[in-house]
Protein backbone atom coordinates (compact mmCIF):
# COMPACT_ATOMS: atom_id res chain seq x y z
CA UNK A 1 0.00 0.00 0.00
CA UNK A 2 1.41 3.44 -1.25
CA UNK A 3 1.37 6.15 1.33
CA UNK A 4 0.21 8.50 -1.17
CA UNK A 5 -3.17 6.57 -0.07
CA UNK A 6 -3.37 8.48 3.13
CA UNK A 7 -5.61 10.75 2.98
CA UNK A 8 -4.03 14.36 4.21
CA UNK A 9 -5.41 15.72 7.25
CA UNK A 10 -6.69 19.36 6.71
CA UNK A 11 -4.72 22.12 7.88
CA UNK A 12 -5.57 23.34 11.72
CA UNK A 13 -7.43 26.46 12.40
CA UNK A 14 -3.85 28.13 13.81
CA UNK A 15 -2.09 26.80 10.17
CA UNK A 16 -5.34 28.52 8.39
CA UNK A 17 -5.05 31.58 10.86
CA UNK A 18 -1.66 32.13 9.26
CA UNK A 19 -2.36 31.59 5.54
CA UNK A 20 -4.99 34.11 6.08
CA UNK A 21 -2.59 36.69 7.37
CA UNK A 22 -0.74 35.99 4.04
CA UNK A 23 -4.34 35.87 2.14
CA UNK A 24 -7.54 37.09 3.25
CA UNK A 25 -9.41 34.66 0.80
CA UNK A 26 -8.14 31.51 3.22
CA UNK A 27 -10.21 33.51 5.87
CA UNK A 28 -13.08 31.94 3.99
CA UNK A 29 -12.24 28.45 5.62
CA UNK A 30 -12.51 29.61 9.20
CA UNK A 31 -15.53 31.00 8.48
CA UNK A 32 -17.05 27.88 6.84
CA UNK A 33 -15.93 25.68 10.43
CA UNK A 34 -17.43 28.24 12.77
CA UNK A 35 -20.46 29.05 11.45
CA UNK A 36 -22.78 26.63 12.53
CA UNK A 37 -21.00 25.94 15.97
CA UNK A 38 -21.27 30.12 16.56
CA UNK A 39 -24.69 30.38 15.19
CA UNK A 40 -26.25 27.94 17.40
CA UNK A 41 -23.85 29.49 20.05
CA UNK A 42 -25.38 32.67 20.13
CA UNK A 43 -28.96 31.63 19.76
CA UNK A 44 -28.68 30.11 22.89
CA UNK A 45 -27.26 33.60 24.10
CA UNK A 46 -30.26 34.78 23.17
CA UNK A 47 -30.06 36.41 19.60
CA UNK A 48 -33.16 34.33 18.63
CA UNK A 49 -34.45 35.84 15.00
CA UNK A 50 -32.37 34.91 11.77
CA UNK A 51 -31.59 38.54 10.95
CA UNK A 52 -29.89 39.75 13.69
CA UNK A 53 -28.03 36.44 13.99
CA UNK A 54 -26.71 37.10 10.82
CA UNK A 55 -25.86 40.35 11.48
CA UNK A 56 -24.46 39.22 15.07
CA UNK A 57 -21.92 36.27 13.19
CA UNK A 58 -20.87 39.10 10.21
CA UNK A 59 -19.93 41.17 13.52
CA UNK A 60 -18.04 38.76 14.88
CA UNK A 61 -15.90 37.26 11.57
CA UNK A 62 -14.71 41.30 10.98
CA UNK A 63 -14.08 41.58 14.05
CA UNK A 64 -11.74 38.38 14.29
CA UNK A 65 -10.47 38.76 11.05
CA UNK A 66 -9.54 42.60 12.14
CA UNK A 67 -7.88 41.14 15.72
CA UNK A 68 -6.30 38.34 13.78
CA UNK A 69 -2.98 39.34 14.79
CA UNK A 70 -4.07 39.08 18.46
CA UNK A 71 -4.50 35.29 18.31
CA UNK A 72 -2.27 34.19 20.89
CA UNK A 73 -1.35 30.36 18.86
CA UNK A 74 -0.95 29.08 22.34
CA UNK A 75 -4.49 29.10 22.79
CA UNK A 76 -6.64 27.47 20.49
CA UNK A 77 -8.49 29.34 17.85
CA UNK A 78 -11.90 27.82 18.94
CA UNK A 79 -11.44 29.64 22.35
CA UNK A 80 -10.50 33.01 20.91
CA UNK A 81 -13.53 33.28 18.19
CA UNK A 82 -15.97 31.84 21.00
CA UNK A 83 -14.65 34.66 23.32
CA UNK A 84 -15.14 37.21 20.24
CA UNK A 85 -18.79 35.50 19.74
CA UNK A 86 -19.75 35.19 23.44
CA UNK A 87 -18.57 39.12 23.81
CA UNK A 88 -20.71 40.19 20.63
CA UNK A 89 -23.95 38.45 21.55
CA UNK A 90 -23.45 39.75 25.39
CA UNK A 91 -23.34 43.35 24.05
CA UNK A 92 -25.92 42.42 21.06
CA UNK A 93 -28.71 42.09 23.37
CA UNK A 94 -27.64 44.70 25.75
CA UNK A 95 -27.87 47.12 22.57
CA UNK A 96 -31.31 46.26 22.03
CA UNK A 97 -32.24 45.69 25.73
CA UNK A 98 -33.73 42.10 24.76
CA UNK A 99 -33.36 40.14 28.37
CA UNK A 100 -32.77 36.50 27.22
CA UNK A 101 -35.50 34.91 28.59
CA UNK A 102 -37.23 32.74 26.53
CA UNK A 103 -35.00 32.40 23.81
CA UNK A 104 -32.93 29.87 25.13
CA UNK A 105 -33.11 26.89 22.65
CA UNK A 106 -35.04 23.73 23.87
CA UNK A 107 -32.57 20.82 22.96
CA UNK A 108 -34.17 18.07 24.77
CA UNK A 109 -31.57 15.74 24.72
CA UNK A 110 -29.04 18.48 25.61
CA UNK A 111 -30.96 19.41 28.19
CA UNK A 112 -31.52 15.55 29.50
CA UNK A 113 -27.76 14.80 29.37
CA UNK A 114 -27.32 18.80 31.33
CA UNK A 115 -29.41 18.17 34.26
CA UNK A 116 -28.31 13.93 34.31
CA UNK A 117 -24.60 15.31 34.91
CA UNK A 118 -23.16 14.49 38.43
CA UNK A 119 -19.97 16.33 37.73
CA UNK A 120 -19.96 18.77 39.62
CA UNK A 121 -22.61 18.22 42.32
CA UNK A 122 -22.68 14.21 43.12
CA UNK A 123 -25.69 15.03 45.75
CA UNK A 124 -28.04 16.49 43.36
CA UNK A 125 -29.97 14.03 40.99
CA UNK A 126 -32.59 14.78 38.57
CA UNK A 127 -34.94 12.57 37.64
CA UNK A 128 -35.11 10.99 34.21
CA UNK A 129 -38.98 12.22 33.60
CA UNK A 130 -37.64 15.93 33.40
CA UNK A 131 -39.35 18.71 31.80
CA UNK A 132 -37.12 19.92 28.88
CA UNK A 133 -38.92 23.31 28.75
CA UNK A 134 -39.05 23.50 32.88
CA UNK A 135 -35.13 23.09 33.03
CA UNK A 136 -35.13 25.94 29.29
CA UNK A 137 -37.39 28.48 31.57
CA UNK A 138 -35.29 28.02 34.63
CA UNK A 139 -32.05 28.69 32.61
CA UNK A 140 -33.30 31.67 31.30
CA UNK A 141 -34.23 32.75 34.95
CA UNK A 142 -31.02 32.08 36.72
CA UNK A 143 -28.12 34.97 36.66
CA UNK A 144 -26.34 35.83 33.35
CA UNK A 145 -22.97 34.40 34.78
CA UNK A 146 -24.22 30.55 35.52
CA UNK A 147 -26.26 30.47 32.48
CA UNK A 148 -23.26 31.11 30.15
CA UNK A 149 -21.29 28.81 32.02
CA UNK A 150 -23.99 25.96 31.54
CA UNK A 151 -24.33 27.09 27.90
CA UNK A 152 -20.81 26.35 27.51
CA UNK A 153 -19.82 23.38 29.83
CA UNK A 154 -22.87 21.33 28.72
CA UNK A 155 -24.18 22.83 25.60
CA UNK A 156 -21.55 23.40 23.34
CA UNK A 157 -19.29 20.72 25.22
CA UNK A 158 -16.85 22.74 26.15
CA UNK A 159 -13.74 21.55 28.68
CA UNK A 160 -12.60 23.72 31.83
CA UNK A 161 -9.72 25.41 30.15
CA UNK A 162 -12.01 26.46 27.02
CA UNK A 163 -14.16 27.94 29.27
CA UNK A 164 -11.78 29.76 31.07
CA UNK A 165 -10.28 31.18 27.78
CA UNK A 166 -13.54 32.00 26.89
CA UNK A 167 -14.78 33.78 29.50
CA UNK A 168 -11.46 35.05 30.62
CA UNK A 169 -11.84 34.07 34.19
CA UNK A 170 -9.54 31.44 36.51
CA UNK A 171 -10.22 27.76 35.57
CA UNK A 172 -10.86 27.18 38.99
CA UNK A 173 -14.10 29.97 38.93
CA UNK A 174 -15.37 27.72 35.96
CA UNK A 175 -15.81 24.88 38.54
CA UNK A 176 -17.21 27.67 40.69
CA UNK A 177 -20.24 29.04 38.47
CA UNK A 178 -20.69 25.67 37.26
CA UNK A 179 -21.63 24.29 40.48
CA UNK A 180 -23.28 27.36 41.86
CA UNK A 181 -25.02 27.52 38.54
CA UNK A 182 -26.41 24.21 38.70
CA UNK A 183 -27.42 25.32 42.29
CA UNK A 184 -29.39 27.86 41.57
CA UNK A 185 -30.86 26.45 38.73
CA UNK A 186 -31.79 23.52 40.94
CA UNK A 187 -33.71 26.14 43.01
CA UNK A 188 -35.37 27.80 39.97
CA UNK A 189 -36.73 24.53 38.67
CA UNK A 190 -40.15 23.83 40.19
CA UNK A 191 -39.95 21.39 42.90
CA UNK A 192 -43.28 19.37 41.16
CA UNK A 193 -41.61 18.96 38.06
CA UNK A 194 -38.33 18.55 38.82
CA UNK A 195 -37.39 15.86 41.98
CA UNK A 196 -33.51 17.02 43.41
CA UNK B 1 -42.27 33.94 -0.01
CA UNK B 2 -38.37 33.55 1.66
CA UNK B 3 -35.29 35.38 0.70
CA UNK B 4 -32.25 33.28 0.52
CA UNK B 5 -29.59 35.04 2.47
CA UNK B 6 -25.81 34.38 0.46
CA UNK B 7 -23.75 32.50 2.09
CA UNK B 8 -22.01 33.71 5.27
CA UNK B 9 -18.71 32.86 3.62
CA UNK B 10 -19.37 35.55 0.48
CA UNK B 11 -20.61 37.81 2.61
CA UNK B 12 -17.61 38.08 5.00
CA UNK B 13 -14.97 37.91 2.04
CA UNK B 14 -16.79 40.65 -0.03
CA UNK B 15 -17.10 42.87 2.84
CA UNK B 16 -13.03 42.42 3.65
CA UNK B 17 -12.43 43.22 -0.06
CA UNK B 18 -15.25 46.20 -0.65
CA UNK B 19 -14.52 47.85 3.06
CA UNK B 20 -10.59 47.35 2.74
CA UNK B 21 -10.43 45.49 5.84
CA UNK B 22 -7.23 44.55 7.01
CA UNK B 23 -6.13 42.73 9.95
CA UNK B 24 -4.39 45.71 12.73
CA UNK B 25 -0.86 44.90 13.02
CA UNK B 26 0.64 42.70 15.29
CA UNK B 27 2.71 45.61 16.56
CA UNK B 28 -0.13 47.13 17.50
CA UNK B 29 -1.29 44.35 19.82
CA UNK B 30 1.90 44.41 21.45
CA UNK B 31 2.13 47.84 22.31
CA UNK B 32 -1.16 47.15 24.13
CA UNK B 33 0.19 44.61 25.95
CA UNK B 34 3.60 46.26 27.21
CA UNK B 35 1.28 49.51 27.88
CA UNK B 36 -0.36 47.11 30.28
CA UNK B 37 2.26 45.74 31.45
CA UNK B 38 4.38 48.58 32.11
CA UNK B 39 0.93 50.28 34.12
CA UNK B 40 1.62 47.06 36.07
CA UNK B 41 5.31 47.52 36.70
CA UNK B 42 4.25 51.61 37.34
CA UNK B 43 2.04 50.71 39.85
CA UNK B 44 3.60 47.95 41.47
CA UNK B 45 6.70 50.65 41.78
CA UNK B 46 4.42 53.29 43.24
CA UNK B 47 3.43 50.84 45.33
CA UNK B 48 6.99 49.96 46.65
CA UNK B 49 7.22 53.88 47.36
CA UNK B 50 4.50 54.28 49.37
CA UNK B 51 5.74 50.84 51.24
CA UNK B 52 9.31 52.81 51.65
CA UNK B 53 8.36 56.06 52.60
CA UNK B 54 5.77 53.82 55.21
CA UNK B 55 8.69 51.69 56.60
CA UNK B 56 10.00 55.25 57.20
CA UNK B 57 7.89 56.89 59.09
CA UNK B 58 6.83 53.29 60.91
CA UNK B 59 10.57 53.28 61.83
CA UNK B 60 11.13 56.78 62.75
CA UNK B 61 8.95 55.93 65.77
CA UNK B 62 7.37 59.53 66.51
CA UNK B 63 5.44 57.79 69.09
CA UNK B 64 8.29 56.73 70.98
CA UNK B 65 8.08 59.76 73.07
CA UNK B 66 4.12 59.40 73.26
CA UNK B 67 3.62 60.51 77.37
CA UNK B 68 5.32 63.76 75.75
CA UNK B 69 3.23 64.59 72.92
CA UNK B 70 -0.20 62.59 73.25
CA UNK B 71 -2.30 61.27 75.91
CA UNK B 72 -1.70 57.55 75.30
CA UNK B 73 0.15 55.91 72.88
CA UNK B 74 -2.28 54.73 70.57
CA UNK B 75 -3.66 57.93 69.78
CA UNK B 76 0.35 58.36 69.20
CA UNK B 77 0.50 55.61 66.63
CA UNK B 78 -2.86 55.92 65.34
CA UNK B 79 -1.52 60.19 64.84
CA UNK B 80 1.71 58.76 62.95
CA UNK B 81 0.50 56.48 60.46
CA UNK B 82 0.88 57.78 57.10
CA UNK B 83 -2.38 57.25 55.74
CA UNK B 84 -2.02 59.47 52.70
CA UNK B 85 0.80 56.43 51.64
CA UNK B 86 -1.46 53.41 52.86
CA UNK B 87 -4.00 55.01 50.88
CA UNK B 88 -1.74 55.11 47.83
CA UNK B 89 -0.64 51.95 48.55
CA UNK B 90 -4.17 50.45 48.63
CA UNK B 91 -4.88 51.94 45.37
CA UNK B 92 -1.87 50.90 43.59
CA UNK B 93 -2.43 47.21 44.71
CA UNK B 94 -5.63 46.93 43.23
CA UNK B 95 -4.67 49.13 39.94
CA UNK B 96 -1.60 46.31 39.77
CA UNK B 97 -4.33 43.50 39.74
CA UNK B 98 -6.74 45.00 37.30
CA UNK B 99 -3.67 45.75 35.07
CA UNK B 100 -2.39 42.10 35.47
CA UNK B 101 -5.66 40.78 35.28
CA UNK B 102 -5.93 42.76 31.50
CA UNK B 103 -2.87 41.02 30.51
CA UNK B 104 -2.93 38.50 27.37
CA UNK B 105 -2.94 36.07 29.79
CA UNK B 106 -3.62 37.37 33.45
CA UNK B 107 -7.15 36.00 34.22
CA UNK B 108 -6.17 32.25 33.96
CA UNK B 109 -4.44 33.43 36.94
CA UNK B 110 -7.00 33.41 40.36
CA UNK B 111 -7.62 36.17 41.99
CA UNK B 112 -5.57 35.69 45.42
CA UNK B 113 -2.28 34.68 43.15
CA UNK B 114 -2.53 38.06 40.98
CA UNK B 115 -3.28 39.80 44.48
CA UNK B 116 -0.43 38.43 47.08
CA UNK B 117 1.90 38.70 43.88
CA UNK B 118 1.41 42.69 43.19
CA UNK B 119 1.60 43.03 46.82
CA UNK B 120 4.66 40.97 47.19
CA UNK B 121 6.28 42.75 44.46
CA UNK B 122 5.32 46.29 46.21
CA UNK B 123 6.70 44.99 49.52
CA UNK B 124 9.76 43.71 47.80
CA UNK B 125 10.89 46.45 46.25
CA UNK B 126 9.62 48.84 48.92
CA UNK B 127 11.77 46.66 51.55
CA UNK B 128 14.62 47.45 48.97
CA UNK B 129 13.67 50.91 48.63
CA UNK B 130 13.54 51.78 52.19
CA UNK B 131 17.00 50.39 52.31
CA UNK B 132 18.32 53.12 49.98
CA UNK B 133 16.56 55.38 52.39
CA UNK B 134 14.24 56.59 49.28
CA UNK B 135 11.21 56.91 52.01
CA UNK B 136 13.22 59.89 53.02
CA UNK B 137 13.98 61.18 50.58
CA UNK B 138 10.68 61.04 49.07
CA UNK B 139 8.92 62.60 52.19
CA UNK B 140 11.70 65.07 52.57
CA UNK B 141 11.47 65.88 49.43
CA UNK B 142 7.31 66.07 48.91
CA UNK B 143 7.33 68.03 51.80
CA UNK B 144 10.07 70.58 50.53
CA UNK B 145 8.09 71.32 46.86
CA UNK B 146 4.45 70.58 47.83
CA UNK B 147 3.57 73.24 50.61
CA UNK B 148 0.31 70.91 51.31
CA UNK B 149 1.90 67.71 51.28
CA UNK B 150 2.41 66.68 55.61
CA UNK B 151 6.11 65.35 55.32
CA UNK B 152 7.41 64.14 58.66
CA UNK B 153 9.85 66.83 58.77
CA UNK B 154 6.28 69.36 59.24
CA UNK B 155 4.52 67.30 61.35
CA UNK B 156 7.31 66.62 64.01
CA UNK B 157 7.93 70.53 64.01
CA UNK B 158 4.58 70.94 64.59
CA UNK B 159 4.07 68.55 66.91
CA UNK B 160 6.99 69.79 68.73
CA UNK B 161 6.41 73.62 68.46
CA UNK B 162 3.99 73.94 71.31
CA UNK B 163 5.50 75.88 74.13
CA UNK B 164 2.15 75.62 76.00
CA UNK B 165 2.24 72.20 76.23
CA UNK B 166 5.64 71.88 77.68
CA UNK B 167 7.43 70.65 73.54
CA UNK B 168 9.93 73.72 71.75
CA UNK B 169 12.19 72.66 68.80
CA UNK B 170 14.36 75.11 67.46
CA UNK B 171 18.32 75.54 68.06
CA UNK B 172 20.68 77.13 70.35
CA UNK B 173 20.94 81.09 69.71
CA UNK B 174 23.20 82.19 72.45
CA UNK B 175 25.23 79.91 74.63
CA UNK B 176 24.46 80.51 78.87
CA UNK B 177 27.01 82.83 80.57
CA UNK B 178 29.87 82.16 82.64
CA UNK B 179 27.46 82.13 85.85
CA UNK B 180 24.29 81.07 84.30
CA UNK B 181 22.09 78.29 83.65
CA UNK B 182 20.03 80.13 81.05
CA UNK B 183 20.33 79.96 77.23
CA UNK B 184 18.97 81.60 74.23
CA UNK B 185 17.35 79.40 72.40
CA UNK B 186 15.33 80.63 69.07
CA UNK B 187 12.35 77.96 67.74
CA UNK B 188 10.79 77.28 64.46
CA UNK B 189 8.97 80.78 64.47
CA UNK B 190 11.78 82.80 65.21
CA UNK B 191 11.16 83.28 68.15
CA UNK B 192 13.74 83.55 70.51
CA UNK B 193 13.33 82.08 73.86
CA UNK B 194 15.11 82.31 77.39
CA UNK B 195 15.69 78.32 78.35
CA UNK B 196 16.72 77.64 81.97
CA UNK B 197 18.52 74.62 81.39
CA UNK B 198 19.72 73.54 85.48
CA UNK B 199 17.81 70.69 85.30
CA UNK B 200 18.96 69.30 82.13
CA UNK B 201 22.08 66.42 81.88
CA UNK B 202 25.40 67.18 80.30
CA UNK B 203 24.39 65.15 77.62
CA UNK B 204 21.50 67.32 76.67
CA UNK B 205 23.42 70.14 77.07
CA UNK B 206 26.16 68.54 74.62
CA UNK B 207 23.29 68.44 72.34
CA UNK B 208 22.19 72.18 72.82
CA UNK B 209 25.15 73.14 72.64
CA UNK B 210 26.03 71.42 69.05
CA UNK B 211 23.75 73.99 67.62
CA UNK B 212 21.93 71.43 65.67
CA UNK B 213 17.87 71.61 66.24
CA UNK B 214 16.74 69.84 69.13
CA UNK B 215 13.59 69.06 70.80
CA UNK B 216 13.02 70.11 74.48
CA UNK B 217 10.33 68.97 76.99
CA UNK B 218 9.94 71.47 80.07
CA UNK B 219 7.48 73.76 80.65
CA UNK B 220 6.46 77.34 79.86
CA UNK B 221 6.21 79.44 83.07
CA UNK B 222 5.86 82.99 80.52
CA UNK B 223 5.41 83.38 76.76
CA UNK B 224 6.03 86.82 77.55
CA UNK B 225 8.77 87.19 78.01
CA UNK B 226 9.52 83.67 76.26
CA UNK B 227 10.62 81.58 79.31
CA UNK B 228 11.06 78.00 78.69
CA UNK B 229 12.35 75.46 81.76
CA UNK B 230 13.81 72.73 80.35
CA UNK B 231 13.49 69.64 81.39
CA UNK B 232 15.19 67.02 78.74
CA UNK B 233 16.30 67.62 75.23
CA UNK B 234 16.48 65.16 72.39
CA UNK B 235 17.79 64.69 69.38
CA UNK B 236 15.80 65.77 65.84
CA UNK B 237 15.36 62.90 64.08
CA UNK B 238 14.68 64.29 60.50
CA UNK B 239 17.58 65.64 59.25
CA UNK B 240 19.13 62.54 58.48
CA UNK B 241 17.57 58.91 59.00
CA UNK B 242 17.89 57.65 62.58
CA UNK B 243 19.29 54.02 62.82
CA UNK B 244 17.44 52.03 65.52
CA UNK B 245 20.35 52.28 68.42
CA UNK B 246 20.09 56.09 68.18
CA UNK B 247 16.30 55.88 68.22
CA UNK B 248 16.29 53.12 71.30
CA UNK B 249 19.50 55.39 73.00
CA UNK B 250 16.99 58.36 72.88
CA UNK B 251 13.84 56.44 74.28
CA UNK B 252 16.03 55.14 76.69
CA UNK B 253 17.39 58.20 77.75
CA UNK B 254 13.90 59.72 78.01
CA UNK B 255 12.98 56.91 80.32
CA UNK B 256 15.79 57.63 82.48
CA UNK B 257 15.17 60.81 82.94
CA UNK B 258 11.48 60.65 83.92
CA UNK B 259 12.12 57.68 86.48
CA UNK B 260 15.01 60.50 87.80
CA UNK B 261 11.59 63.38 88.15
CA UNK B 262 9.67 60.52 89.68
CA UNK B 263 12.31 59.47 92.00
CA UNK B 264 12.74 63.66 93.07
CA UNK B 265 9.13 63.89 93.64
CA UNK B 266 8.88 60.63 95.92
CA UNK B 267 11.90 62.45 97.89
CA UNK B 268 10.11 65.39 97.84
CA UNK B 269 7.07 64.42 99.31
CA UNK B 270 9.23 62.94 102.03
CA UNK B 271 11.03 66.21 102.26
CA UNK B 272 7.96 68.06 102.50
CA UNK B 273 6.23 65.77 105.34
CA UNK B 274 9.50 66.06 106.86
CA UNK B 275 10.08 69.56 107.17
CA UNK B 276 6.79 71.04 105.74
CA UNK B 277 5.65 73.28 102.49
CA UNK B 278 8.20 75.77 102.35
CA UNK B 279 10.45 73.07 100.38
CA UNK B 280 8.22 73.70 97.75
CA UNK B 281 10.09 76.73 96.70
CA UNK B 282 13.10 74.61 95.88
CA UNK B 283 11.19 72.00 93.78
CA UNK B 284 11.80 71.48 90.62
CA UNK B 285 9.13 72.35 87.55
CA UNK B 286 9.79 68.92 86.05
CA UNK B 287 8.32 67.07 89.05
CA UNK B 288 5.18 68.06 87.51
CA UNK B 289 5.50 67.75 83.67
CA UNK B 290 2.09 66.40 82.72
CA UNK B 291 4.02 63.26 80.78
CA UNK B 292 5.07 61.95 84.11
CA UNK B 293 1.84 61.52 85.29
CA UNK B 294 1.45 59.53 81.93
CA UNK B 295 3.90 57.11 83.06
Amino acid sequence: MSASAIPSLPPSDEEVVVRTLADSACYGELVERYEAKLTRYIRRLGVHRLEDQQDVLQDIFLKAYRNLNSFDTNLSFSSWIYRIAHNEAISWYRKTVVRPEGNLVADSDEILQFVQSKEVAPDVAFDREINAAEVTEALAQIDEKYRVVLILRFFEHKEYDEISDILKIPVGSVGTLIHRGKKQLASVLNPHAIRI
Amino acid sequence: MSTSLPPLKTTILDRITSEQICPRSRWFFRSVECVVWTAWLLSVLVGGVAVAVTLYVVRLRQYDLYEVTHGNFWYALAEALPYLWLITLVFMVALAVYNLRHTARGYRYPLWAVLSSSMLGSAVLGGGLHLLNVGFMVDRSFGEYMPTYPSQMKRDEAMWQKPGEGRLIGRLYLPAEASSTIVQFIDMQEVVWAVETKDLTADDLGLIATAAKVRLMGVQPSSTPALFYACGAFPWHMDAPATPPELAATRQGYEERMRRYANDRVRMGQVVAERGTEAFTSSSPCMELPALKRM
